[in-house]
């Protein structure tokens, strides 16, 4: 056991210093700060500017996070429908979560994490689409392979390309909290503290699942770019399958479940007990997708 | 030196890739010591052989045996075996020094004592001026030689070497048969290689693979019993009459003469052996009036590799 979480210690160091050299590591880097300086500046951007005034911009924001909300939960109807029942007072439940994150909460914080919690799943595929196919593609896991086991391999590069994801996130939300605080200035550090830490908390969660598809994908494809196609794909095609089959029949919206897009919202909640079912949906998630590429790999010609 | 205890045992090995039998019921057993040739036609199957011991591929049918674990890839054989696989390549932006480093470091061997053992295993191939530079700048050569430096790191039982000579310059060459004899003196050292008059140089046993079975194992001496020939080059060209008096020799097999080289195959299968059946040859010889000026052991390896591969119309080189 010992010499087993040595290995994957040794794999997760080395695939993280491989990061840092390799064209793919760095591609992952530096789109990842890019996209999150992108999303926050995007947020900040009107307010910044003046272009509008902050109550207007919060009655917005509060309508556009209690659409994606609802949609996100799979409420019935066309987005036009929804926003009608949200005013007529049906839709209590995403009004009151929206407001909690525009009013109780840093608004743009919240609509920042919103945003990256968007758009993370699409970028962290890069971080570990190679983990294991470009190994494999270069047959350079056979210099390894006798010198550890495949358990250890996995999980070493698994934990490598995670740590990674979450150095990246972190600096990116500790970027983002200091730029509110010292820039802008609208909320203050007691506000925007413990609510980054939140935030940051539900981003280093939703982060596992889709590292570790990254990782079932680059253990299922034998080439790299399948591998980055396959996982950034699937990422993207759940949530558009599943709206478009909702259309035709209500059930198929459920699809949405097979990755965390179902749930992720509720990383958010006010409620403190739906946040932790979300904590622990996202690790079921994660840990199903490596028990499926741990069964593979385990039993792969390589 | 082969000692007794056994470092490899394959029972009914079975391979297919798909339909294709790779490895149709492979019998194999070797002493944990030594150094072993694998040698077989393109396509025979040695590098799934190798690649299933290694624990490369699964394995599908049969049984495999490596060093004290039952089956290859066992937790028990971290670290204890090493490959010097064909067609793998190393990163090519990493420093080798760091890539060996690594290595080592799975082994459970860090710090000052894996920088040595890394620079040590760099000199004894000649490649340690390169330690710090990314393998992109290797030549095929030095490729090689950085492969077979991987495969000697640390202490392994059981090393793999798939064609570790091949491309390698004649001085770079006879280094690396000079690291794999001393390996083999403290492990088991397997060698698949096409180049058969080099691996009669450095072998105690040889295993002949073809279409995915295995036609001969043992000691080099066992398998190419029968197959002893000699050139012989004379001082002076033979007669018609000479050459049939050597032909009519009991223990010469087959003779050809080519202006003045004699190639001659001894039967050696005899209780006198080799020894009796050159002895008489040179007796016959010397009675004819024919002088040897030079007698070179041919390659018996090679002969017996195509007589029991039936690839006797090529040269297993050019394969």
């Amino acid at each position: 056991m010992t010499t087993m979480l040595r290995q994957i210690l040794i794999h997760a160091r080395n695939s993280m210093s491989h990061s840092l050299r390799s064209g793919s590591g760095v591609a992952f880097i530096v789109l990842t700060i890019l996209a999150g300086l992108a999303l926050a500046n995007l947020a900040f951007a009107p307010i910044e500017l003046g272009f509008i005034e902050l109550e207007q911009f919060r009655d917005n924001a509060a309508q556009g996070i209690g659409l994606v909300l609802s949609l996100a939960t799979l409420q019935q109807g066309d987005p036009e429908a929804m926003l009608g029942r949200m005013e007529s007072g049906e839709l209590v439940e995403m009004t009151m979560w929206a407001r909690y994150l525009v009013l109780e909460k840093p608004m743009l914080l919240s609509i920042t994490v919103l945003l990256l919690g968007l758009i993370l799943p699409l970028l962290l595929p890069l971080g570990s689409f190679a983990a294991i196919s470009g190994d494999v593609q270069h047959r350079s896991i056979r210099y390894v392979l006798p010198r550890t086991t495949r358990t250890s391999l996995l999980l070493g590069r698994l934990l490598g390309c995670l740590l990674l994801a979450w150095i990246l996130i972190t600096a990116l939300v500790a970027a983002i909290v200091m730029y509110l605080g010292i820039v802008l200035s609208l909320d203050s550090w007691d506000a925007l503290i413990p609510w980054g830490l939140s935030c940051l908390g539900a981003l280093l969660v939703l982060s596992f699942p889709y590292v570790c598809l990254g990782i079932l994908c680059s253990t299922l494809c034998r080439v790299p770019l399948v591998a980055l196609f396959a996982s950034t794909g699937i990422t993207v095609a759940v949530p558009l399958i599943a709206f478009s089959a909702r259309a035709g029949l209500e059930p198929l919206g459920k699809l949405l479940y097979l990755l965390p897009w179902g749930y992720s919202h509720q990383l958010l909640s006010p409620d403190s007990q739906t946040v932790s079912q979300a904590m622990l949906y996202c690790l079921g998630h994660g840990l199903v997708f490596i028990a499926i590429a741990l069964h593979r790999f385990r039993r792969a010609d390589l | 030196m082969i000692s007794s205890g056994t470092g490899l045992n394959i029972q009914g090995l079975v391979h297919r890739y798909g339909d294709k039998v790779a490895l149709g019921g492979i019998d194999w057993s070797l002493p944990d010591r030594g150094v072993v040739g694998l040698v077989g036609p393109n396509g025979a199957g040695k590098t799934t052989l190798f690649s299933v011991i290694a624990g490369f591929l699964h394995l599908q049918h049969g049984s495999l045996a490596v060093l004290d674990a039952p089956r290859p890839a066992h937790p028990r054989l971290v670290g204890r075996v090493a490959v010097m696989p064909q067609d793998a390549i190393f990163a090519r932006d990493v420093t080798i020094f760091d890539q060996l480093l690594f290595l080592r470091s799975l082994d459970g061997v860090t710090g000052a004592q894996a920088r040595t053992e890394v620079v040590e295993a760099m000199q004894r191939v000649d490649l340690e001026h390169e330690l710090h530079r990314g393998a992109a700048i290797l030549s095929h050569g030095m490729g090689q030689r950085l492969g077979v430096a991987q495969a000697i790191l640390g202490t392994p039982e059981l090393i793999l070497l798939d064609e570790p000579t091949a491309g390698l310059d004649p001085a770079n060459a006879r280094q690396v048969r000079g690291i794999i004899r001393e390996l083999g003196r403290s492990a088991l050292v397997i060698v698949s290689s096409h180049n058969l008059l080099e691996l009669q140089e450095i072998i105690e046993q040889v295993a002949i693979i073809s279409e995915g079975k295995m036609v001969a194992s043992g000691s080099v001496e066992e398998v190419t019993r029968r197959d002893r020939r000699f050139e012989i080059r004379l001082g002076v060209k033979i007669t018609p009459d000479q050459e049939d008096a050597l032909r009519s020799c009991q223990k010469v097999r087959h003779i050809s003469c080519i202006d003045d080289h004699l190639t001659v195959d001894l039967d050696a299968s005899g209780e006198g052996g080799m020894d009796e059946a050159l002895t008489e040859l040179l007796h016959a010889m010397l009675e004819q009036g024919i002088p040897p000026r030079e007698l070179r052991e041919g390659a018996s390896l090679e002969e017996a590799y195509l007589r029991l591969t039936g690839d006797s119309q090529q040269d297993p080189a050019d394969r």
